[in-house]
């Protein structure tokens, strides 16, 4: 396997000594460097060009955020991963347009640091186990429930699930704005939902699903 | 023996080989009783006495581990959890003023001052109140972030920040530190003193160093460095030598290099290190993974380190006698070979930066998100905690020769060395009765008094006094003679060798029901019955006396001061004292917890202890005799109740002996619920430091500058003409129990008398007539120590109205007031308009400093109280018995509810308080808000954005914010639209931010119309437009321009 050049940037020293001799010993991973903030970080990332970066996310002077949107301005490609205390949803649902691909808890166990680090290098996405069960939603119906809807509320469903509106739904499939509510109605009826938005959020959830049961009608 | 020898046995583990025989364990090494236990379970009760080792349930299992682990190997180290009672607890976050969360350094000054560093500045704690020394309060000061503190010897305090900054606060200045040196210091991690008085500094640049000279100043040219390898932490050892850990190793600095400990043929574990030395000079290393002893021959492993939970922050040092080391939630103490762990849980989750003790011994943690914790080592003894069971409904203690213990209620139990024992059967097979009274005779033998009767103790039982039989035993009492006085509920038994005689209300006793015996220096007998005390001869039984003045006080308690007085416990009727013939009576107003009194004891140091149905009540015999005589109306003296750590504060008195000293001098206590014990020598040690911190005066504008440390007393403070009032600020230094300080303060000069300020901590003077005077202040510690007076000189300047200066300031005054009048008047119309909007503007911003308060109190109180409720509901889950399902399904549901109002109140907070505007800046904050959306009600949104972070400021970055909150707020709410979009875009000269739905449309109805109204009021706020564009059924669209200046 070919060697990851690794470096830490994170302003304990203590973490920084530790998360380097853990690194150390694992055979693909080189450790090039380390950095105590962002500024110092951006110096190193520009004279080592690691392929990774472990960035503690509160940092003094120019945190990990930040430090990851500098990077991106100055079209830097090194993959980041954070390493923060904090199960903070927000900054998980912005990883994506960060470009974070690693997101790990500092209290989690050392094989998922390693991990990350393999998955991140491999040019996977990857997430402590910890922060996926936070913001995982439940599921909302059992599966069955959606063969209980007639061909026409499937199609009403399906069109819900692609986010178009009543007015949009009554268009295409030709039929009265009241006849797509009737539906509407009916649906919720049969699904056990209550409220538009419980509606709308079953159909964008389910969405493949829906799809799926949707053609299986459709064809027979 | 005391309490902490009973500890110490229990924790050393090293001499004694254990048995365990049934729920008995039993120390084999000492004593031949050892075979006795290895029977089993069942201990028949035999003429030697069974001791019981000491042991707390939780406890047993750890204990036996540790024991037979000990015997395979004499180095292992054996974790015993410790209880949570071991410590009083106190935090303080930034709730109660703290700067900030993170306390990354903790010391004291030579002055007192507890002072901390955060990384929302420095500050000065008195117990009390924090004194914040930062960016916006201090000049000079160019950074919040404390990294690093010294106190120096010398008296000044040095701090280092995370940008490189060294400042040193001295004599009442605050300089920064600058080397001279042609090298940028990075983050200071650490400063420190060795005791040939170089400083050293350790930044991750590298480590200086330079010399102090005789008052702590640094000498000019005496810097330098001493490596450029990145520092960490200074530590410093028993000799006044400062250690350095850096980059694998560790360094011991001298004035003029550095030698690595590794060249002492010291080997350590990988990874960083935090350092501690014991007493004894030993080090002890805290590594990645590994807690441990580091010497040139081995490194030995304490504790084996989680180091997925060590990241997250923890500390290592040695105080009182003893290593701690804190991570995550537990703080394990160190002790020779035994390891106590000590769940801290309900206080500190993720770690710690900073250990430290202070003068007084208190243990204070500075947590790496969570503030600041104090543990207090508990004062008062608690026999429950040693026993690790509960204790109810205690009356007596006494003393055996040999030094056991005794005390009473549903069992007799005594402990000595360590050990327990425990009484609970008669000899005649009769039940055990309620044991109430205890005497030992002089031969040592215990008798106990209880309501079925006189029972003399043999072996481990207790044998009845035929003679007694079916009497309520009330007191006992031997006298100088060996004669046994016997108080029941029906008169008074005398027993002289075989002899007995009775004595009740017909024989001259005031009452039948006697509850206090004992003897005088004079020889003669004084009986405390439930209607005053009788005095009999010892000899005749006859009675001398009948004081008249107590019929009809419950008597509880008699005591022959040194003085000569008699001081007489009452139920209800305070403390009295007799003397010459009179008695006064001290109570509840005086400043007695209450004035039911059931014991009074006289401890070695001379102070008398109160044992009253609130606490125990400690005093000098002046100040009893002060109030006694009428000279004074106050008590000087200190209570002990559930806030020093005890159970209940409730005794339960009216049997004899309800305290007694025992002969190392402790006094014990049978309350309520628990046996308490006090070490008076202990208790004594805290006297208290008073400062004066500030003195100023609010006419005239004249205020003196707030001073960074204390007053500088040195000086006279001048109060000018026109100024007569005078507000000084003082402060007691003592952290203990910081609370229960009291003050007194004087005016020489103007007050004859100490005024009273109870646990206020200013003295205001409204009026003051020109002169000069003295102010003086001391404090008096909760127990009952007065600190030395801190005082400081005074002078009012006379006035000076009638002086030509004065006229012709009136004149010019005049003139320039008309002249000010018409200019004002043309300042007002300019500025009328620019103060409008400045005004919205604060009502703005106090409405987002209300939000951010909604939102802490939501976060700190009720987010905590429901993960609390959560944990609550798991346990009993976890505890229930499965044969309960209704019971268990309803503990589920609290579970999942209360985890579900945890995340509701989580959002709630989240939108309260934009925290990501400044984590993630504008942009990425408003998609964010569509994010969740999108998560939580699956309205889809296109997103067509430009960044445009910066390009307004965060004042006005804030208001965008919350203009798009609001407006995606109501495509949920009124749209009834599956999807939307969402444009930012920079033109070049204004801000654009339109936000499209696809659905119903704005119908007018209230709630929507007062919400666009306040965009429409935001948006002109900040000099732009917002327009609606809404036509039924097909959607609406929001467009905000607000102009910038990039």
């Amino acid at each position: 396997m070919r060697e990851v050049r690794l470096v830490i940037i994170d302003d304990h020293p203590l973490l920084r000594f530790g998360l380097r001799d853990l690194l150390s010993a694992v055979p693909e991973i080189e450790v090039v460097g380390e950095a105590a903030n962002g500024a110092q970080a951006i110096e190193l990332i520009e004279e080592m060009k690691p392929d990774i970066a472990i960035v503690d996310v509160d940092m003094p002077l120019v945190d990990g955020i930040e430090l990851v949107k500098l990077l991106r301005k100055r079209n830097k490609d090194v993959e980041v991963v954070f390493l923060t205390i904090h199960k903070d949803r927000s900054l998980l649902r912005s990883l994506p347009r960060l470009g974070v691909r690693g997101y790990v808890l500092k209290e989690s166990a050392t094989d998922e640091i390693i991990d990350c680090v393999r998955s991140v290098a491999n040019g996977e996405r990857y997430v402590s186990s910890k922060l996926e069960f936070d913001v995982a939603s439940p599921e909302v119906v059992l599966p069955d429930s959606v063969d209980s809807l007639t061909i026409g509320e499937l199609r009403v469903l399906l069109l819900i699930s692609h986010s178009r509106t009543n007015r949009e739904i009554a268009d295409e499939l030709r039929v009265s704005v009241r006849t797509v509510e009737t539906h509407r109605y009916n649906i919720c009826a049969k699904l056990a939902l209550s409220g538009t938005h419980s509606l709308l959020k079953f159909a964008v959830q389910n969405k493949s699903r829906i799809a799926h049961a949707a053609s299986l009608r459709e064809t027979t | 023996m005391t309490m902490e020898s009973v500890r110490k046995q229990l924790i050393d583990i090293r001499d004694h080989r254990i048995f365990l025989a049934g729920h008995v364990i039993i120390r084999g090494s000492k004593g031949s009783t050892s075979d006795k236990g290895e029977k089993g379970g069942s201990v028949t009760p035999e003429v030697v006495p069974i001791w019981c080792r000491i042991f707390s349930v939780n406890r047993l299992r750890a204990l036996f581990v540790s024991a037979v682990v000990a015997a395979l190997s004499t180095t292992t180290f054996a974790v015993t959890e410790g209880r949570s009672t071991d410590f009083l607890i106190t935090k303080w976050t930034t709730e109660q003023g703290l700067p900030q969360n993170t306390v990354t350094s903790i010391v004291q000054t030579s002055d007192g001052y507890i002072w901390l560093g955060t990384f929302g500045g420095l500050a000065r704690f008195d117990g009390i109140r924090f004194t914040t020394f930062d960016a916006t309060t201090t000049p000079n000061f160019r950074t919040n972030r404390i990294l690093s503190l010294h106190a120096n010897p010398k008296g000044g305090l040095w701090a280092g920040t995370d940008s490189g900054e060294v400042y040193m606060i001295q004599d009442n200045v605050l300089a920064e530190f600058d080397s001279g040196l042609d090298f940028t210091r990075k983050a200071v991690w650490g400063i420190e003193q060795d005791g040939l008085g170089n400083l050293y500094v350790s930044s991750t640049a590298g480590i200086e160093t330079v010399a102090l000279d005789e008052k702590g100043w640094p000498v000019t040219g005496t810097s330098k460095i001493l490596t450029r390898v990145e520092g960490y932490k200074l530590f410093r050892d028993r000799n006044e030598r400062v250690w350095a850990p850096a980059q694998g190793n560790i360094l011991l600095l001298d004035g003029s290099g550095i030698t690595p400990i590794t060249s002492f043929g010291y080997s350590l574990p990988p990874g960083g290190y935090d350092l501690a030395f014991d007493d004894e000079g030993a080090l002890f290393v805290s590594a990645w993974a590994s807690l441990g002893q580091a010497s040139p021959s081995r490194f030995r492993e304490i504790l084996a380190v989680d180091s997925s939970v060590h990241r997250t922050g923890s500390m290592i040092a040695f105080a009182e006698g003893r290593v701690w080391f804190q991570q995550a939630h537990e703080l394990f103490e160190i002790d020779g070979f035994q390891i106590i762990s000590h769940d801290l849980s309900d206080y500190v989750r993720q770690g710690t930066r900073s250990i430290f003790s202070d003068s007084e011994g208190n243990l204070w943690l500075g947590t790496q998100t969570e503030g600041l914790i104090r543990l207090r080592r508990r004062d008062i003894g608690s026999m429950s905690n040693l026993l690790g069971r509960d204790l109810t409904g205690l009356f007596a203690v006494v003393q055996q020769p040999d030094g056991t213990i005794w005390f009473t209620g549903n069992q007799l139990t005594g402990i000595r060395d360590g050990q327990s024992r425990t009484v609970n059967a008669v000899t005649d097979k009769t039940p055990f009765p309620r044991i109430q009274t205890l005497a030992v005779d002089p031969e040592g033998t215990l008798f106990a008094g209880g309501i079925l009767g006189l029972y003399r103790l043999e072996g481990e039982r207790l044998a009845p006094v035929p003679a007694l039989s079916n009497r309520n035993v009330q007191s006992l009492f031997f006298d100088k003679d060996g004669v046994l006085w016997v108080g029941t509920e029906t008169g008074l038994v005398v027993i002289r060798g075989e002899k007995l005689s009775f004595l009740d209300e017909a024989s001259g006793l005031p009452a039948n029901s006697v509850h206090f015996i004992t003897q005088t220096s004079d020889g003669l007998i004084w009986i405390g019955t439930k209607n005053g005390i009788t005095k009999i001869n010892q000899e005749t039984l006859e009675t001398v006396d009948v004081i008249d003045n107590l019929t009809g006080y419950f008597v509880r308690d008699i005591l022959e001061a040194a003085d000569g007085s008699m001081w007489i416990g009452t139920y209800g009727g305070g403390l009295k004292r007799m003397k010459g013939g009179r008695v006064s009576t001290v109570t509840r107003v005086h400043g007695l917890p209450n004035n039911f009194i059931s014991r009074v004891l006289v401890a070695d140091d001379g102070k008398y202890w109160i044992l009253s149905n609130f606490g125990i009540f400690v005093v000098t015999l002046d100040e009893l005799n002060r109030v006694a005589d009428g000279s004074a109306s106050v008590l000087g003296g200190a209570i002990y109740s559930v806030a020093d750590g005890m159970t209940s504060s409730e005794a339960n008195g009216g049997h004899q002996p309800a305290g007694i000293k025992s002969m190392d001098g402790r006094l014990w206590f049978p309350m309520i619920d628990d046996l308490v014990s006090i070490d008076p020598k202990k208790t004594a040690a805290i006297s208290p430091r008073v400062v004066i911190e500030n003195a100023f005066s609010r006419d005239g504008g004249q205020a003196q500058i707030r001073v960074p440390l204390s007053y500088d007393t040195s000086k006279q403070l001048e109060i000018g003409e026109g100024v007569r009032n005078l507000e000084i600020e003082y402060t007691g230094l003592s952290f203990t129990n910081p609370e229960a300080l009291r003050y007194v303060y004087k005016l020489e000069g103007l007050d004859t008398e100490w005024i009273d300020a109870g646990h206020r901590r200013t003295a205001f003077y409204p009026y003051l007539p020109a002169g000069n005077y003295q102010f003086v202040v001391k404090a008096l510690s909760a127990n009952g120590v007065w600190s030395e007076t801190a005082s400081m000189q005074v002078r009012v300047a006379e006035y000076f109205w009638e002086s030509r200066w004065f006229a012709s300031i009136v004149f010019v005054a005049v003139a320039g007031l008309l002249a000010l009048v018409f200019w004002n008047r043309l300042r007002q119309l300019r500025h009328r308009q620019a103060r409008r909007a400045e005004f919205a503007r604060q009502i703005l911003f106090a409405g987002e400093q209300e939000r951010r308060r909604i939102a802490t109190d939501l976060h700190d109180g009720l987010s905590q109280n429901l993960l609390l409720v959560k944990n609550w509901a798991r346990l009993a889950v976890e505890n229930a018995n499965s044969d309960n399902a209704a019971s268990l399904q309803y503990m589920n549901r609290i579970d999942a509810l209360a985890a579900e109002s945890i995340n509701e109140t989580r959002t709630i907070v989240e939108n309260l308080v934009p925290q990501n505007l400044h984590r993630l800046g504008l942009t990425e904050a408003i998609l964010n808000i569509t994010d969740q959306v999108q998560d939580g009600f699956g309205i889809v949104f296109e997103h067509d954005v430009e960044n445009v972070d910066g390009v307004l400021d965060d004042e006005s970055e804030l208001s965008v914010f919350r203009m798009a909150q609001e407006i995606i707020n109501n495509i949920v709410k009124h749209s009834e639209s599956p999807r939307g979009h969402l444009l930012i875009r920079k033109d070049p000269k204004e801000l654009v931010i339109e936000i499209s739905d696809f659905g119903v449309g704005i119908r007018n109805n209230g709630s929507e119309g007062s919400g666009l109204h306040n965009l429409e009021e935001r948006a002109e706020l900040l000099g732009g437009t917002v327009e609606f564009d809404s036509k039924r059924d097909e959607g609406t669209r929001v467009k905000i321009r607000v102009p910038h200046s990039i």
